[in-house]
């Protein structure tokens, strides 16, 4: 873990969409990386015999999985408007990956140590009514993970899941498992998931839901 | 009216791109069949004067790692009526659900099956893809055998070093590509584009192109066998050349200006931006293929590899450049090179890495000298125990220059080091395994020298050791393999003496070698063992997880190939060779000459150090060496 006390951080939401989402996350940093160095970012390098740049994500997502939530933290050589780290990288992205937002700022913490909750979107095919799926707020082990669910029915027998669930406390919510459990509760149920989209990541304190990027200082 | 899809009329069929995803969900590394990296190329297919596939036959992590893969594709790419895509073998997973799905192969680009293309080209490495070749096609639904193959089929052609002895895979291929294919490439193309307009009918275009220099067309060759199997007389049919002479490219500096690697999405084997600053090697190992086909070195100019880098690094954000050659260390201004690249390098952190390392203490400093990566170690290849044994196979390395080379690498800090042997070789006798051993040992009491205590603990010693296969057009084309039962007794006896916990002993597989050594020497009667080992399910035959040694055992069986006779025999001297219809430039007599020096154990220097030997390719290029 790289202590960034005093050093300059740029810290940006991005997307990972399309056939990107087929890239593994160590895949994805790679393609970070090459990207900041095609941009000319000014990144800051360790010292020793085999300089490394650092590039910190939270939570990697799994392949296959959608999100316009992701977080990285890079450090940088020197300061630079957010907006220009924006454009510059945008530049040289590949569609499905965009720089969403950038701020500059400083953290003792990592993004990994600051972010303790995600908001996902899940959607599901089903052949059964949205009744059945108001069991699952029942169930002692989804009360723990899940949070603020919202369940929306599109009329082609689609629906859609809204969520917030704990991350990174070894207590995370896995996806599958869960769909697993919604096919049990009933046996005729069939869920099939169609998408997972990660919203968003957060710092939950409370009640409250605090972006990453208020963390900075 | 039926319309048929013949070259011709391919232009105005309604191409569309096939849906992948319902495929890539159910597999493993999916981001290997996606495309779209950065620096690939989108052409509309319908709207180009010819178009072709450039096909690998293995995985795209290991395709993508191959410069003949980047290097035609800029060349055809840049071309602008001409259009080239890619496509790699699917891992099994994913030609599972292609087969359930009833799905083509199709290419990364634009996702169209791989039959709508006017030329489909094969880049062969080695000979133990050969399986994936036929899988491939038939993946594609394509007929493996040129005969079956109707108008509405791509040409197939192959090229790369796989195909200087063309002879097993010539039913299923239209014509070979001998040599180096930069230009030959844009000539066929051009052809196919004028003839297809003009209405010509597939065979009569393969028979134009058949005209091109280094091109090899196997329809028009017959082979005639003695009762005993050997070759008795070759036929060429037509005005067809007796033998096809390879292609020499010179001209690197012309495509260098436009060269723009595609950077994989995906982790591949080497992922890196790599830099071909030669070509060929001049040293005239006598066992290495290599060596035999790609004479004579081409040096790449400095100033341009330097601006290659210097583009290539701006337009792919590589982290790491790779210094590639067959002997990198030889390049004649290496040092200039590499003292120029650190300049410019020393403020993008980007690291060198430098293959191919000559065994001796120069190596060494080259590599201090760009601080190669320490983590993962250098590697030399010694290849045999015994000084004598190194003249059969004219290493021009001694024993000295082993030690002092160890001896550096561990006294500069690195912990970690590769050594290639070779065993079976011609000659070998119990002090050459025993020579083995003893380097080996050596080299641990250098590490256990040099190397600090507290590190000690990191200290591994890796040891590669392969059987010796010989191949064609090299000075040992005439020598038996030895059986897999000596090879594995030799295997035993090396394990047996090497028990240090340092020591990680990799061995290569011996009868894999063996078939390999069939199909390196095979004739066009070995096709029919090739076709049934893919039939009986045969792929990846070069995974050792893969490879299935009795199945191709039946297959030769059923072919009614005898493995020893191609594998294990010693050849007569005048004896023809099957691959006798394709020339490197080498004369035979000079590698007679060489194959009968190794017997006696007399080495032959490198013509870069005192002038021309006459090896032969001094008759079709004028080599340009500096002594
Ligand atoms: S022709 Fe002469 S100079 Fe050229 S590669 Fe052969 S030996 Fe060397």
């Amino acid at each position: 873990m790289v202590r960034n006390i005093n050093k300059i951080i740029m810290r940006f939401r991005f997307s990972k969409q399309n056939d990107i989402k087929y890239i593994s996350h160590l895949d994805l940093i790679t393609l970070l990386i090459r990207a900041l160095r095609r941009a000319k970012i000014p990144i800051h390098y360790s010292r020793g015999y085999h300089p490394k740049l650092k590039l910190s994500t939270a939570f990697a997502l799994k392949v296959g999985w959608e999100s316009i939530g992701e977080y990285a933290d890079i450090v940088l050589k020197k300061k630079l408007l957010p907006d220009l780290f924006k454009e510059r990288l945008n530049n040289q992205l590949p569609e499905g990956v965009e720089i969403l937002k950038a701020i500059c700022g400083s953290s003792s913490k990592s993004l990994s140590n600051q972010i303790n909750c995600a908001k996902y979107q899940i959607t599901l095919s089903h052949y059964h009514k949205k009744k059945e799926l108001e069991k699952i707020k029942k169930v002692q082990y989804f009360r723990e993970r899940l949070f603020n669910i919202k369940i929306r029915e599109l009329n082609n027998n689609i629906l859609i899941l809204n969520f917030l669930t704990p991350i990174g406390s070894g207590n995370d919510l896995d996806i599958n498992d869960f769909i697993k459990f919604l096919n049990s509760i009933k046996n005729e149920l069939r869920f099939i998931l169609k998408r997972v989209l990660r919203v968003n990541m957060y710092r939950k304190e409370g009640d409250f839901l605090l972006s990453p990027f208020s963390l900075l200082k | 009216m039926v319309i048929k899809n013949t070259l011709k009329n391919k232009s105005k069929m309604n191409l569309k791109p096939i849906n992948i995803y319902p495929l890539i969900n159910k597999v493993r590394k999916p981001a290997q069949y996606i495309g779209g990296e950065l620096n690939c190329v989108h052409k509309d297919i319908k709207k180009c004067k010819a178009s072709m596939i450039l096909a690998f036959p293995d995985l795209y992590e290991i395709g993508m790692s191959s410069m003949a893969i980047h290097i035609l594709y800029n060349i055809i790419n840049n071309h602008p009526g001409f259009v080239v895509e890619r496509v790699f073998s699917p891992w099994l997973d994913m030609e599972e659900q292609m087969r359930t799905l009833n799905i083509p192969l199709f290419s990364l680009e634009s996702r169209l099956p791989i039959k709508e293309f006017d030329i489909l080209g094969f880049s062969i490495q080695h000979e133990l893809c050969f399986t994936n070749i036929l899988n491939m096609l038939n993946l594609a639904k394509i007929p493996i055998n040129s005969k079956d193959r109707g108008e509405e089929y791509p040409i197939i052609i192959a090229g790369g070093p796989g195909v200087f002895n063309p002879e097993p895979m010539s039913p299923f291929i239209d014509f070979f590509v001998i040599g180096d294919g930069e230009k030959v490439v844009i000539e066929i193309l051009k052809k196919v584009a004028k003839l297809k307009n003009k209405g010509f009918k597939k065979t009569e275009i393969i028979k134009e192109i058949g005209q091109i220099d280094g091109i090899y067309v196997p329809e028009y060759y017959d082979f005639i066998y003695e009762t005993d199997g050997r070759l008795k007389e070759i036929n060429v049919k037509n005005s067809f050349p007796k033998k096809v002479v390879k292609n020499i490219y010179t001209d690197f500096d012309n495509y260098n200006k436009s060269m723009k690697l595609i950077v994989p999405n995906t982790k591949i084997v080497h992922d890196r931006f790599g830099v071909e600053i030669m070509r060929g090697c001049s040293r005239g190992c006598r066992f290495c293929l290599a060596g035999s086909i790609y004479k004579p070195v081409r040096e790449q100019n400095t100033k341009s590899i330097l601006k290659l880098i210097k583009d290539g690094l701006a337009n792919t954000g590589y982290g790491e450049i790779s210094l590639s050659s067959l002997s990198s260390t030889d390049y004649s201004q290496i040092d200039y090179l590499l003292k120029n690249l650190r300049r410019n390098l020393s403020d993008s952190h980007v690291a060198i890495s430098l293959p191919s390392l000559r065994c001796d203490s120069f190596s060494v400093k080259l590599a201090n000298l760009i601080g190669q990566e320490r983590k993962t170690g250098l590697t030399f290849a010694p290849e045999t125990g015994t000084q004598r044994l190194r003249d059969v196979i004219n290493k021009d390395i001694k024993d000295e220059d082993i030690f002092e080379c160890i001896r550096a690498v561990f006294s500069s800090g690195w912990e970690k080091i590769k050594l290639y042997f070779m065993i079976g070789l011609p000659t070998e006798k119990k002090e050459d395994l025993d020579g083995i051993v003893s380097i080996i040992n050596r080299v641990l009491k250098i590490a256990k020298y040099e190397v600090p205590k507290n590190k000690w603990h990191r200290v591994k010693i890796n040891i590669n050791i392969s059987p010796f296969c010989p191949k064609s057009h090299t000075p040992f084309q005439w020598v038996g393999q030895d059986l897999p039962e000596n090879l594995n007794r030799k295997i035993d006896y090396l394990r047996s003496k090497l028990k240090s916990k340092k020591i990680f002993l990799k061995i290569h597989d011996t009868k894999m070698s063996q078939v390999e050594a069939v199909l390196a020497r095979g004739d066009r009667r070995v096709s029919k063992a090739i076709e049934i080992a893919w039939e009986s399910g045969c792929k990846f035959d070069s995974w050792t997880e893969k490879f299935s040694y009795d199945r191709w055992t039946t297959a030769f069986k059923k072919a009614n190939i005898n493995i020893q006779f191609y594998a294990n025999r010693q050849r007569d001297d005048d004896e023809i060779f099957p691959w006798e219809t394709i020339s490197t430039g080498q004369y035979r007599k000079f590698l007679f000459n060489e194959y009968k020096k190794a017997l006696k154990g007399k080495t032959t220097p490198d013509c870069r150090f005192v002038g021309c030997i006459n090896c032969g390719l001094q008759e079709i290029i004028k080599c340009n060496i500096k002594i």
